[in-house]
């Protein structure tokens, strides 16, 4: 059992690595444009997702 | 904006995406209605629920998201061709709260607190505007002086 432990360790390490984190990284704060992605394809976006000018609106219903 | 769409999004040169930010103290229907759009968008009518549900608020169709609210949003998914059953299974269920929320937070993040608010690559542009205003602002960004 205990020999499997550096195998296991070694796959959590890489799938951190994968989701983009790393031993001894620091949080960052995240700049606007990750703010503000999206999935895609994007159902709530209408136009060319390469346009080279976007708007994001904030709206109510009501 | 008919005028937006023609000139601009038609044209390849903007995308407009929608965010929620349901303003739920003073309009207490508003978050169910953004439930709506968004199941909608699972079936591909976001568009076209949201002109709909805009349209209803304005003839005072819905008002406070009861039980009656989603029954006359289950008539608008059968309106704009949806299925009722899984739209309504979608809202009951919440299954876009938290994507809803996220949203919101977003938008208190960017120092939003009215609505409609919209993020112009990057540049924040508080409440209503007329086409002109958005006319400027993009043919700017698209060919600066």
């Amino acid at each position: 059992m205990y020999r499997l432990l550096p195998i296991l360790a070694a796959a959590v390490l890489l799938s951190l690595a994968a989701c983009g984190f790393a031993p001894g990284s620091t949080a960052t704060t995240p700049n606007d444009t990750s703010l503000l992605s999206e999935r895609t394809p994007n159902p709530r976006m209408i136009g060319d997702a390469n346009a080279p000018v976007k708007i994001i609106e904030f709206s109510d219903y009501q | 904006m008919p005028q937006l769409m023609k000139n601009y999004v038609d044209t390849g040169k903007l995308s407009i995406e929608v965010r929620d930010f349901p303003l739920t103290q003073i309009h207490t229907g508003a978050l169910m209605a953004a439930q709506a759009a968004n199941c909608s968008a699972e079936q591909g009518q976001f568009f076209l629920m949201r002109k709909t549900l805009f349209d209803g608020t304005a003839n005072q169709e819905w008002r406070d998201g009861s039980l009656d609210d989603l029954t006359t949003f289950g008539n608008y998914a059968s309106a704009v061709g949806i299925d009722r059953a899984q739209f309504e299974s979608c809202v009951t269920t919440n299954r876009h709260l938290a994507q809803i929320k996220a949203d919101m937070a977003l938008a208190q993040q960017l120092g939003i607190n009215s609505t409609p608010a919209f993020i112009i690559n990057g540049r924040l542009l508080m409440g209503a505007q007329p086409y002109t205003e958005f006319a400027k602002i993009i043919d700017t960004m698209i060919s600066p002086p």
